[in-house]
């Protein structure tokens, strides 16, 4: 409340005075009247030390610089200096300074022809310098005034450097220059984490790391940490190199291998020198690149979650006789207290830490219900355990929390520094507003860190960045909100949504950012609720809001991932959606266009991040509007309109040529500005692709849907896809089948087929319902469905034949993979789970699991027939969930029932090759 | 001596199954390698049984009925010349079973009668064949029986023939697939009113024959590959042959062995790769045979008769070598004749729906399509 307070007097001070306008806002200025004075050629005084002169280069005075001599502030100038020092002390004398006795706190006072910047620390002082240079208007002027300030929370963002800033090096002469540019530009939101070296890692030759060490040091001068992310892997292969013995492949390794592209981590817990070897190596690795009082988080086995965490089960011979299945937490303890005891005794300022595995605490709020013991042995009590038996400043890192999380955590673990990273959002927009909730890391009395992962995915979104900085350094921001361990990222609230942050913290970052001549428009641009990922991949983008909508800490990448979140609405994809879209697109092309006159004078930074947008916008519109257009297309065919379906696709076709060709030029025109897409970036859904898409609705579009007979074989399409492959190997066993891979779900190349099985959920939606349903209805085509796509809510699928399958509620467990066919004799399915089916009026129940419940349905929907099966066509590894790899077919139920399908559909019967 | 028999009998039943009131009940797997009688007590045959036929054995079911679901019928033998299963009087139901290289003649040894060449005779009462599957077995023969129902069947690689219905009077042979068969899959003597829709006939050397025949319905039926689509023997009248396809049909899709009867009517049939269409040979009837709205495509001859008149109004010949040849006396008055490309939809793919501007869209004569769609 009190620094709400001191922030709302900021505001106060602000409006009475017109002070200067700071980002992130700070605790506390007054302005102190008297007239404004002119910095632009002062000399610059700074004690010795990297972050002091840092601070110095920041002042934005052209005046000598230069080291303080004898400990004296004499003359006008403006003077940087720790409090601690007696040059320090001095100043706060001088100016009457309270400088805030707070970790990278700073005091300045502006008054006489004179300016004190003193940190707390030299971090202090250069947030100081930098605070000071957003006091200082274009003409070099400065109004007398005080300011006190500190962050709320230490350890701020986490910028990447291999998906975002490395691309403000690319095409540069000077790359080293051109990645310190932009680190400035992240020092100067007062953020002070950056990650991603990809680059690098202890297999890379000795040259490179010291290239990059350069670029740490000079970003630990700023005050900026390199979080780097180590493994307990004894050995590791990747892109720069592999440091694993000769004869070692992943074959032969006895233990826990993880294999993913770009490398191989060999793992285990039983020898301790092979440990110590690997931690020095490490360490060597971090010293070397500059990295030696970095943010160190040290990854463990990735996989198993609470059910077997880091596959313990699959440990070696040795491990097991040195632990029992119960002592994974005394295993960790030991490798951790290794690797811990040799970071920080070769680089004793580091910041040591894992996401002890599993690294989910949410997962603490399981219903009661579903805690078994081996759950209670895998979290929270080996949790507990670590605490006891780990170094107190060793960090544990996690997803961000909600208090109720936060609560039980701190039962378990009463005081160690926690490291959370937001919930690793996969955003559509440009701008996000989720940031507003990264304070609730924030605790009394704590380091934590905020670390974002989300905002960094395909590029550094400088304006979100901002936001976080907001956010952090100020806990009580005025847009701030706690994370109530919900939804963390909403593409409904977070691109245009949140009042607070949409009218007054998004103007105040863009005018701070981009200066107020082209604030506005970047501010329309970045409040248009454009959204180009999801112009990009629209159901791909729908699918994982509703899948974080269901589940907050839903992660792609991870299917494990769970919290207590309670399922909210589901995000619709609509028409209007898109349309919303066109509308956003237009706007930004206009801003841009406006802005581009006054975005000359930019820096090199900035002035390639603007670019990125002005060479976007064209395309985001062009696509906007091809994807509206078919969506109407494919919506006027489903209701059976194909003459308006085809006037439209028609109109649209040659209106897509020419935004693709007004996008074109302009990226043609700017090919020689440098930009921050990418090397060799091109927009991905480019005019060959609107125009294929356009073109396969308007074949639908001219399609007349009329039943056909089967001819000698029955011609079978299927989508492609894993079990789409599995099927269509099982078919292709049928002499009388002729089973082909179809390339779209357009109703011309429905139209080709007798039947078709679709399995998989990447079609646009409006195609989806439109076509399928068309093809069935009026073509008297067979449809086979998969898994959700009968109509599971959680799926984003809502039922395309209700009179077959009024529903698709849930999602079953069926490990035993126990299932009856109709007449009661029972059947195994391939996978281990399956969607429940609710029969329509129409629906005839052709299996169920062994519990009784429908999990395929077949009937018949006007002139053709309809077959939904809640089960895939996937072979699950040894009952678990992993899918066999390779070449499978289909077997037991699943075979039988894509048989019957196509009898179904078909009238034929199949005889297999060879009979 | 009876007795001792019906005392051995019952031990042998009570071992294999047991007996009910009305039936005796056939579960899990059961050898017949010895004749079995049930007269007046039917036999059911449940899911999952296995019947396997042995020697001599076979079972006939006298004024009884005889009711087989979800079973499996096998034979490590062939019983030549004689039924391995023979139904008398009685009601037979065979639904969802597998049957399975039952044999009652050497296959490929000259011909056997088609009675005494099937495994399985129906003689009278009514009968339900549904859903079976029936692979490198002799056929399965009606005589005089009513009430056939034949349905959803698969007869693969039948020997001599999949079905045989003599003297059958209505019967409905729908939706079966005949596949290979060695020789006449479907083969049809003296039959009334049958119903025979929307079969497959894929590489049979004749898909059906129809022998003496009438007042039949012969419609949706296919016939991909083999020698001959349909074969005529004899005098048979009033039949209707509708949108029946044939593709690929080596000799011809219709051939008349002999004269037919009078007031047969072939319409909107597809005729498509074949070497005939109809080779009709001599018809003697005084009544014409009409031939409308059909379509011939890429066929060697269209009509071909030696013998008789024909009337073909409607009908169409694209990329037939001859469309027709009437010798000697023969006529075929062939009013209205399209021969431009009919713009099936993908006639290579077997799509022989029409595009939106086919010619044949209402040039019918009734003004319907000519060709399968309507």
């Amino acid at each position: 409340m009190k620094a709400r307070l001191a922030i709302g007097t900021t505001i106060l001070a602000l409006a009475a005075f017109a002070a200067p306008e700071f980002q992130p806002c700070v605790k506390e200025y007054r302005a102190l009247g008297g007239r404004e004075f002119d910095v632009s050629t002062l000399p610059v005084v700074h004690e010795s030390g990297e972050s002091l002169a840092a601070a110095a280069g920041e002042v934005p005075s052209c005046g000598e610089r230069s080291e303080v001599a004898d400990g004296k502030a004499e003359g006008k100038g403006i003077f940087v200096a720790v409090a601690a020092s007696d040059f320090g002390k001095g100043l706060a004398r001088r100016f009457s300074l309270s400088v805030p006795e707070k970790p990278q706190g700073y005091a300045i006072a502006a008054k006489d022809g004179v300016v004190a910047i003193v940190g707390s620390d030299p971090v202090g002082a250069f947030y100081g310098a930098v605070t000071f240079r957003q006091m200082v208007s274009n003409g070099g002027k400065v109004e007398p005034g005080q300011v006190r300030d500190w962050p709320d929370i230490l350890y701020r963002g986490n910028v990447s450097i291999g998906r975002g800033l490395m691309r403000y090096a690319y095409g540069e002469k000077d790359r080293k220059a051109a990645l310190k540019s932009a680190i400035d530009e992240v020092a100067r939101l007062k953020l002070n984490m950056v990650c991603d070296p990809f680059l690098i890692s202890p297999n890379s030759p000795d040259k490179e790391l010291s290239w990059w060490r350069e670029i740490f040091r000079y970003a630990r001068a700023r005050g900026i940490y390199a979080n780097d992310y180590g493994s307990t892997a004894l050995y590791l292969r990747d892109n720069a190199g592999s440091n694993v013995p000769t004869g070692v492949t992943p074959k032969t390794w006895p233990c826990v291998h993880d294999h993913r592209p770009w490398g191989d981590w060999y793992y285990c817990w039983s020898d301790d020198a092979l440990a110590e070897a690997a931690a020095n190596r490490y360490a060597d690795y971090l010293l070397k690149a500059g990295m030696e009082d970095g943010i160190i988080v040290i990854h463990p086995v990735d996989g198993g979650f609470w059910q077997d965490p880091e596959m313990w089960s699959r440990r070696c011979a040795k491990c097991r006789a040195r632990w029992n299945d119960h002592e994974r937490w005394k295993a960790s303890a030991n490798q951790f207290g290794i690797l811990f005891r040799v970071l920080k005794t070769r680089c004793p300022r580091a910041l040591v830490g894992s996401c002890i595995y599993p690294y989910t605490f949410n997962a603490l709020m399981t219903p009661e219900s579903e805690r078994s013991e081996k759950w209670k042995e895998s979290m929270p009590e080996y949790w507990l355990n670590l605490d006891r038996n780990l170094d107190k400043d060793f960090f544990f890192s996690s997803w961000i929390c909600g208090d109720a999380v936060m609560r039980e955590i701190r039962k378990l673990i009463p005081s160690r520094q926690f490291h959370f990273s937001d919930t690793y959002p996969q955003s559509a927009g440009i701008f996000e507003a989720y940031h507003r909730k990264a304070a609730t890391v924030w605790e009394a009395d704590s380091a934590n860190m905020f670390s974002n992962q989300g905002s960094e995915i395909l590029r550094v979104q400088w304006e979100s960045m901002a936001l976080i900085a907001d956010c952090t350094w100020n806990k009580d921001a005025p847009e701030s909100e706690r994370f109530d361990g919900g939804t963390y990222y909403d593409c409904e609230t977070d691109h245009a949504g949140n009042t607070v942050v949409f009218t007054e913290t998004l103007p105040r970052i863009c005018r701070t950012f981009w200066g107020r001549e082209l604030a506005p428009a970047m501010e329309q641009v970045l409040a248009s609720g454009i959204m180009p990922d999801y112009l990009l991949n629209p159901p791909g983008r729908v699918s994982y809001w509703n899948n974080v909508r269901r589940n907050a800490t839903f992660d792609p990448l991870l299917s494990d991932a769970t919290s207590a979140q309670k399922p909210v609405g589901q995000i619709v994809d609509t028409l209007e959606r898109m349309a919303a879209q066109v509308m956003a697109a237009e706007k930004c092309v206009a801003a841009l266009d406006a802005a581009r006159e006054k975005a000359e004078s930019l820096p090199a930074v900035k002035r390639r991040y603007f670019m990125s947008f002005v060479k976007m916008a064209t395309y985001w519109l062009a696509t906007a509007k091809a994807r509206l257009a078919v969506r109407r297309g494919n919506a006027l065919v489903g209701a059976g309109r194909s003459k308006e379906a085809a006037a439209i696709l028609e109109s649209a076709r040659t209106e897509a040529e020419r935004d693709y060709e007004v996008a074109d030029v302009n990226m043609k025109a700017l090919a020689n500005e440098k930009d921050a897409l990418g090397f060799r970036y091109a927009w991905p859904y480019g005019r060959d692709k609107a125009l294929a898409e356009i073109d396969r609705a308007l074949s639908s579009a001219r399609v007349v849907l009329k039943p056909r007979r089967v001819g000698r074989v029955v011609k079978v399409g299927i989508t492609a896809g894993e079990s789409g492959e599995a099927t269509k190997r099982y078919l292709d066993r049928f002499v009388n089948v002729k089973a082909e891979i179809m390339p779209s779900i357009s109703l011309s190349e429905l139209d080709k087929y007798d039947c078709v099985f679709v399995m998989d959920r990447k079609w646009d939606k409006d195609e989806f319902y439109a076509n399928i349903r068309a093809y069935v209805e009026r073509g008297a085509g067979g449809v086979y469905l998969e898994g959700p796509l009968a109509g599971n809510r959680r799926f984003d699928v809502r039922p395309v034949f209700p009179e077959i399958v009024a529903a698709s509620p849930k999602q079953c467990e069926n490990f035993t993979q126990k299932a009856k066919r109709r007449d009661g004799s029972e059947a195994k399915t391939m996978y281990v789970d399956y969607f429940a089916l609710v029969p329509g009026n129409a629906g005839e129940v052709v299996a169920t699991a062994a519990d009784g419940t429908p999990l395929a349905v077949k009937g018949e929907v006007g002139l053709g027939k309809a077959f939904c099966c809640g089960t895939f066509n996937l072979e699950a590894v040894a009952g678990s969930y992993d899918i066999a790899k390779g070449e499978f077919s289909l077997s037991g139920l699943n075979a039988e029932l894509a048989k019957e399908a196509v009898e179904y559909f078909s009238g034929a019967k199949l005889v297999e090759k060879g009979e | 001596m009876t007795r001792t028999l019906a005392i051995m009998l019952a031990v042998v039943f009570a071992v294999m199954g047991f007996v009910s009131a009305d039936e005796t009940v056939w579960i899990g797997e059961h050898i017949v390698d010895q004749p079995l009688r049930f007269a007046r007590k039917g036999l059911s045959v449940r899911p999952g049984a296995k019947v396997v036929f042995r020697g001599e054995g076979r079972i006939t079911i006298e004024n009884a009925s005889f009711v087989a679901d979800g079973a499996a019928f096998e034979s490590d033998g062939i019983l030549t010349n004689a039924f391995r299963i023979s139904v008398s009087g009685g009601k037979m139901d065979m639904t969802r079973c597998r049957v399975s290289c039952v044999r009652s003649h050497e296959p490929s040894k000259g011909k056997a009668h088609y009675i005494f060449g099937a495994f399985w005779s129906q003689y009278g009462g009514g009968s339900r064949l549904v859903g079976n599957e029936f692979r490198g077995s002799s056929a399965v023969t009606y005589a005089n029986a009513t009430g056939v129902e034949v349905r959803d069947n698969l007869f693969l690689r039948s020997d001599r023939a999949g079905v045989c219905l003599f003297h059958v009077v209505n019967p409905v042979v729908v939706r079966n697939e005949f596949m290979k068969s060695v020789g006449d899959a479907l083969y049809l003597n003296a039959a009334e009113g049958a119903d025979v829709r929307e079969n497959r006939f894929t590489d049979c050397a004749v898909g059906m024959v129809n022998m003496s025949c009438c007042r039949c319905r012969f419609s949706g039926n296919s016939f991909f590959g083999g020698a001959t689509g349909i074969a005529f023997r004899w005098a048979g009248g009033e039949n209707l042959y509708s949108a029946n396809l044939f593709e690929d049909v080596k000799g011809s899709a219709f051939t008349a062995i002999e004269a037919m009867g009078a007031d047969n009517v072939f319409a909107n049939n597809l005729v498509s790769r074949c070497g005939y269409g109809w080779s009709l040979g001599k018809q003697k009837s005084k009544r014409r045979i009409v031939l409308r709205d059909n379509a011939v495509s890429e066929t060697g001859t269209g009509i071909s008769i030696a013998e008789g008149e024909v009337d073909a109004p409607n009908n169409a010949f694209w990329k037939v070598r001859t469309p027709v040849v009437a010798k000697g006396e023969a006529k075929v008055s062939t009013p209205k004749m399209v021969t431009s490309d009919p713009l099936f939809k993908d006639p290579s793919r077997g799509d022989y729906r029409l595009n939106p501007d086919s010619p044949l869209l209402n040039a019918g004569v009734n003004g319907g399509n000519i060709g399968l769609y309507q």
